[in-house]
């Protein structure tokens, strides 16, 4: 599709370098006179918007995504696409939904956060702890069990951002060693079992309460932290310095940009937001589920990396991150009904996960830069 | 010629055992197109570096419309209206022109909404492309990210960015070393344009007959000092390249200023 924009103003250069890549463009056999040039311009900006929207790959996840979900529609037309089986899809990849979020943050700003799976685990485990010290089936007590879930993954946040700002450590280094030790915790202060004494209250509210009963708090809470971390992202200063981190981390410093700072608070986010998952998590199962979620940081990355954002940092999308999560969720949901042996969704989670990246580096290279 | 826009007066500058400043003098009349010229090795970046206040000099000092100023970080050389463009440009390629342009000085909403940081990028982007259209920076969708651009335009954000910033004077270091032939007659289009708004120019170029054809004036370095300066409608390129080598010795009664 070879088609070249009009030129209506003698500012506009028409150097071949404008249109290298691929830029769609508008064949013009019109030559612009003075009438049709405000319409030409028009057509114009809307070629350039369709452009924008056809490289978007969250574009190109929603159509996979619906592809794999029609497949299974087909092949399974009285399991799969019944409200309780896509009810439940979705409740149990809240959790996933919210890790990686957090983990879009991180990884626009060319950054990895391998640790939100263990970090899940570990605020689970410290948050019962602690209810069980308050004692008590309260609001209190529940709310205690809230702020130490979000304040320990903040924490190890804090950790996580200054070994990579101020001791220079990778972070795919730093993240892989707290994501070890973080689980390591969370075995040796349960004691090596799951602890099972959730508050009564937390299960029955949070766990299965649902909205207006209709949309489950756990679902709620993804969709929340989904909205606000997109509008965070795209729309506000320190969104533009994530990205800006990520694209070109001297640039930013030059423009006066606290570099290390922003860095430092991408972790507390992304810790902070783990802790909050390790809470749904406690209060859906009524257990610290230890050992359920050794490939949530595996599937959150392939979900941030299939909804658009680069593994190379400079540009992402929470809400793109949203629906590429839930693209390893149909596939292991349809692989289930298929009677396939459920452990082959790691081995295709794997190998799509290397693909991607592939597709992506490829990308990179096409541009040229 | 009028009163010095700025001077910088004898300035020192060791890195461990080197000296990259002898006690180096340069001068930049408002609104004129002065380049920077010498070898390799002349002092040129570390002068440049010190009127931005990215060094600061062992010795010397900067005078700055009369005025002595103490240019101890970017940012007080940002306050005066001195901006500089960079030889590799400092561009964030994923972000759009506007965003390159406001990066780190984003303009926000008023109010509550701009208090929780949200950008106005309309604003944004009316600001970006009245630079453009100003400047005749071809760029025909301010919001694609910069990354597809080309080196011209590339270098157009870069000086439209400083030119945003900037109410006094543009360092330019080497702002045609990675463009070609077409490319580097645009950037000195642009250059002209940024002195028609009365901005001075400070070229740090190795290419001559770009500087002879936009320049007012030269300023030669050789060894951490100025040792030429020349009114380019009365220098020849050879009479520079001997001061610049040092095969003549220009002495101050020469210097016709």
């Amino acid at each position: 599709m070879s088609i070249e924009p009009p030129v209506n103003s003698e500012q506009f250069e028409r150097g071949s370098e404008l249109q290298a890549q691929d830029q769609p463009v508008i064949q013009n056999n019109i030559p612009p006179d003075s009438g049709a040039v405000s319409r030409l311009n028009r057509l114009e900006k809307f070629w350039q918007m369709l452009g924008r929207i056809y490289r978007t790959q969250a574009i190109l996840t929603t159509t996979l995504l619906l592809a794999l979900m029609l497949i299974f529609t087909i092949l399974f037309p009285t399991k799969f696409p019944t409200a309780f089986n896509l009810e439940h899809l979705i409740i149990d990849y809240s959790g996933i939904v919210i890790l990686s979020a957090g983990l879009t943050f991180a990884m626009t700003s060319g950054e990895f956060d391998l640790s939100i799976g263990g970090v899940l685990v570990f605020t689970g485990v410290m948050s019962v702890k602690i209810m069980g010290l308050v004692g008590g089936n309260t609001w209190f007590t529940i709310l205690v069990g809230f702020i130490v879930s979000l304040g320990v993954g903040g924490l190890v946040g804090v950790f996580n951002g200054w070994c990579i700002v101020k001791a220079r450590i990778p972070s795919i280094i730093v993240t892989l060693g707290t994501s070890a030790v973080s689980l390591g915790l969370a075995y040796i202060v349960s004691g090596g079992r799951d602890l099972s004494e959730i508050p009564p209250l937390l299960s029955d509210t949070l766990g299965f309460g649902k909205l207006f009963d209709i949309v489950p708090y756990t679902v709620l809470a993804a969709v929340l932290v989904v909205t606000i971390g997109a509008i965070t992202l795209n729309l506000t200063r320190f969104g533009r310095h994530c990205a800006a981190v990520g694209s070109n981390i001297e640039a930013a410093r030059r423009a006066g940009i606290n570099v290390n700072w922003v860095v430092i608070r991408i972790y507390i986010i992304s810790g902070s937001v783990s802790g909050l998952a390790g809470y749904l998590s406690l209060a859906r199962f009524s257990s610290t589920t230890l050992a359920g979620h050794a490939q949530d940081s595996l599937t959150a990355l392939l979900g941030v990396v299939l909804g658009g954002t680069s593994l190379f940092g400079g540009s992402g999308t929470v809400l793109g991150t949203a629906i590429g999560v839930f693209i390893p969720g149909v596939l292991s949901n349809g692989l289930i009904m298929a009677g396939i042996i459920p452990y082959w969704q790691y081995v295709i989670v794997g190998l799509v996960l290397i693909v991607v990246v592939y597709a992506d580096l490829l990308r990179r290279r096409n541009r040229g830069s | 010629m009028s009163t010095p826009l700025l001077e910088a007066v004898g300035l020192v500058k060791h890195y461990g055992h080197i000296e990259a400043l002898r006690g180096a003098d340069f001068t930049v009349y408002p609104g004129e197109i002065v380049a920077l010229l010498g070898d390799n090795g002349a002092g040129k970046s570390s002068l440049i570096k010190a009127i931005c206040g990215v060094i600061q000099p062992d010795s010397g000092q900067i005078r700055f419309e009369g005025k002595q100023v103490n240019m101890s970080s970017p940012l007080v050389a940002r306050k005066l209206g001195i901006e500089t463009v960079f030889q590799d440009l400092a561009l964030a390629p994923d972000l759009d022109p506007a965003g390159n342009i406001f990066l780190g000085q984003e303009i926000l909403y008023g109010g509550i909404l701009g208090k929780l940081g949200f950008l106005n990028k309309r604003e944004m982007h009316r600001r970006t492309e009245e630079a453009f259209a100003r400047l005749g920076v071809g760029i025909q969708d301010s919001k694609a990210t910069v990354v597809n651009m080309s080196g011209g335009q590339r270098q157009g954000i870069a000086v439209a960015r400083s030119m945003i910033w900037a109410s006094k004077i543009i360092l330019m270091d080497e702002p045609t070393a990675a463009l070609g032939v077409v490319q580097s007659r645009r950037v000195s289009d642009l250059i002209r344009r940024v002195k028609a708004e009365g901005i001075a120019i400070v070229l740090v170029s190795h290419n001559l007959p770009f500087v002879f054809e936009i320049a007012d004036r030269i300023e030669v370095m050789r060894l951490g000092k100025r040792v030429g300066r020349f009114q380019v409608s009365e220098a020849s390129a050879d009479e520079v390249l001997d001061v610049m080598t040092g095969l003549k010795v220009q002495n101050e009664q020469e210097a016709l200023l």
